[in-house]
């Protein structure tokens, strides 16, 4: 794959991807300042903030993700920690048959 | 004769009928076998449009009278929505020679329309078990030593929430005297249950929880789906759940219970989507996040909150099957959907990322399927009452949305950019991604489409400036989130691991102590087996020692010795009776 044929792809072209966020970040600033314009009617306190909506799903989103950081710390294992589990239980089973065996064998 | 023609054919003789078909075609005729599972439910569905509402087929079975079928305007809803996610997901599968897969596969949306169309529990129940045997076949059929392991947990734990049902069914068939599918008031203070009638309702709500997936018995979702074939998944993620959204709604709607549960199915998966790194998994659990919202209006229970429930129960199946096609599609290209190790795939797979795309604007934004559903459950939860399950909902959306909308999307097709070149994904299969985008954005910009085959009559109109700008703020800042923290470096980096979830309990605690429980009885068996063998031993050797001719036991006394022995023993008898 050549250098010319990878500057084809959407993405890979130089500033594609600071222009997209750059009109991301653009839409994101008119949801704000819109929220000043119109009147909507709101249901609960809660809504009346300004831009509540905006804030709430910033928050809730870092929320989450700062959580489920920490819940990593504790939760994550190795890919094949189950698979280690169902193979080695069957190996100690047969590894503990074995042993036993020998056990018995010794005894007598 | 009349009465046999107005009796309407159950869909499920279709299906049976096709899978037969399958089964008995010759080897070489697959392109045959995948055109009977596209053409099945087109054919059924025709017949299904001439259905009216009301009770046919009953039959006697254990002294009950027994409905098969009882159509209404939920039971049809739900039947039109198995249909539809049967076509889409037979042309999905077009491409695949594996009878096993396209049988099991017809059965068990057959399986689901009786279980939809059930009049009475018995006969909920007899699907309802089937519906566990013939999807199972769908993991199996992936023939890998994880899948299979995979398929016998869910199997276990399906056939645990039919043995539960038939149980609640039989004790509330005792005590009311029929067994026809009612409302059932749930007693949730448990301390006060005391009729073997409490309990058996208490028995049908866990058979349904485990099948919905409710939280401590939701494990088998994120276990079993990403197990599955890339085509089976797409049954799987449309059916067995809706099935038990359905019986949920039927039964136990305006359980204040269910609110509260309903929103901890919401929150919590959507921690273990982020970090998860299968991408299907991260759907998988954020599957059970989107049951979360359709229980919630279950527990609201108004005729609104079920409408609301059940459309989006419909949306659900059109836009996280799409979601799940296109990930199923990764998988039949690269061989596996591990976040960590995709990126920038849309170079090399631009339609199917296209299409992901839209699946994931499906979850709750405006102009697509998502948004007109779920915001008839918001406001339902607003109007009962619930503030603050408001806006833990509005905490899962944005969630959700973070989740399985931007970051299995993101990962898999755009990120870092990457060596990886594929294939695009097979014509059928984006066909099929296709027909569900078309839906999703129908149905977005459409909604009557949807609203006017609801069981409940509706007027709603989701599109209004506030709606729209207050969804529309809430998606842009969760991305807005999404990108700031991604470039804050504080997104947690997609990991080749594994996270542990409720099934670590019967997956490693349980399996490792009983191998330790199975060695310590195995051990002190032996012990006590070895212990008394010598004690045996001992006794025998020392019965034979005494036994020698010339030992004290074996050999010949005189006649003297015996008489004294004799005269001794009756001396001290006497001495005995004389001295009571």
């Amino acid at each position: 794959m050549d250098i010319k044929d990878e500057q084809s792809y959407f993405f890979d072209r130089p500033g594609v991807v600071k222009w997209t966020l750059r009109i991301f970040y653009g839409i994101c600033i008119f949801l704000v300042l819109i929220d000043f314009v119109i009147h909507r009617h709101v249901e609960t306190s809660v809504e009346r903030l300004p831009a509540f909506y905006a804030i709430y799903g910033f928050i809730s989103c870092a929320i989450l993700v700062l959580i489920s950081a920490q819940l990593r710390k504790l939760l994550m294992r190795e890919e094949k920690y189950y698979d280690n589990a169902e193979l080695d239980s069957t190996d100690d089973h047969l590894s503990n048959d074995s042993e036993n065996k020998n056990r018995v064998v010794d005894n007598e | 004769m009349s009465e046999l023609l107005s009796t309407p054919v159950h869909p499920l003789v279709f299906f049976m009928i096709g899978a037969i078909l399958i089964g008995f075609l010759p080897a070489k005729r697959d392109k045959v076998a995948s055109l009977i599972t596209v053409a099945i439910p087109v054919v059924s569905f025709i017949s299904l449009l001439q259905w009216q509402q009301g009770s046919f087929g009953f039959y006697q079975l254990l002294g009950l009278e027994l409905t098969l079928i009882k159509a209404d305007g939920l039971s049809l809803l739900f039947a039109y929505l198995f249909h539809l996610a049967a076509f889409i997901a037979g042309i999905y599968a077009f491409h695949i020679n594996d009878r096993l897969q396209q049988v099991a596969s017809l059965l068990y949306v057959g399986s689901a329309l009786g279980a939809v169309f059930a009049g009475d529990w018995i006969t909920l129940f007899i699907f309802w078990e089937l519906l566990a045997l013939t999807s199972v076949m769908l993991i199996l059929s992936r023939r890998t030593e994880a899948s299979y392991r995979s398929s016998m947990r869910y199997l276990v734990i399906q056939v645990l929430s039919g043995v539960l049902l038939f149980s609640g069914a039989l004790m509330v068939a005792h005590q009311t005297g029929t067994a026809a599918i009612t409302t059932l008031i749930l007693n949730t203070d448990i301390f006060s249950i005391n009729t073997g009638y409490d309990v058996a309702i208490w028995l049908i709500f866990l058979a349904y929880g485990i099948k919905c997936g409710f939280p401590l018995f939701h494990s088998w979702i994120a276990d079993a789906y990403p197990q599955a074939t890339p085509t089976g998944a797409i049954f799987l993620i449309s059916i067995t759940t809706k099935v038990a959204i359905y019986a949920l709604a039927r039964s136990f709607a305006g359980t204040d219970l269910l609110v509260t549960i309903g929103l901890v199915m919401a929150c919590f998966p959507i921690l273990f989507a982020i970090l998860e790194n299968d991408l299907r998994r991260v759907l998988a659990y954020s599957i059970i996040s989107q049951i979360g919202f359709m229980v919630c209006a279950i527990g609201v229970g108004t005729e609104m909150a079920i409408n609301g429930a059940v459309a989006t129960a419909f949306n659900h199946v059109i836009y996280k099957s799409l979601l799940m096609m296109s990930m199923g599609a990764v998988l039949l290209r690269v061989g596996h959907v591990n976040g960590s190790d995709l990126a920038g795939l849309y170079r090399s797979m631009p339609k199917t990322a296209i299409l992901s795309i839209v699946g994931a604007l499906s979850i709750s934004t405006p102009l697509f399927a998502g948004f007109v559903s779920k915001a008839i459950i918001m406001s339902e939860m607003l109007k009962a009452g619930y503030t603050t399950g408001w806006l833990l909902l509005l905490f899962a959306a944005a969630g959700v949305f973070l989740a399985s909308g931007i970051k299995a999307p993101f990962f898999a097709f755009f990120g870092k950019s990457s060596d990886l070149r594929v294939k695009e994904a097979p014509t059928n299969m984006l066909l099929a991604m296709s027909i569900a985008a078309v839906f999703c954005v129908a149905i977005g910009v459409f909604p009557s489409i949807l609203y006017s085959i609801l069981p409940h009559p509706i007027d709603y109109s989701p599109y209004d400036v506030t709606h729209v700008v207050t969804q529309l703020q809430l998606l842009f800042f969760s991305g807005f989130a999404f990108v700031w923290l991604n470039r804050k470096n504080l997104y947690p980096p997609e990991l080749r691991s594994r996270n542990l979830d409720i099934d670590w309990f019967y997956r490693k605690l349980f399996p490792k102590n009983w191998e330790r429980v199975c060695y310590f009885s195995q051990l002190s068996y032996q012990s006590f087996v070895l212990m008394s063998t010598k004690m045996i031993n001992r006794v025998v050797t020392g019965l034979a020692k005494y036994s020698h001719p010339d030992a004290v036991l074996g050999r010949a006394w005189s006649i003297n010795g015996m008489l004294l022995s004799l005269l001794c023993v009756l001396l001290f008898v006497l001495f005995f009776n004389y001295s009571q």
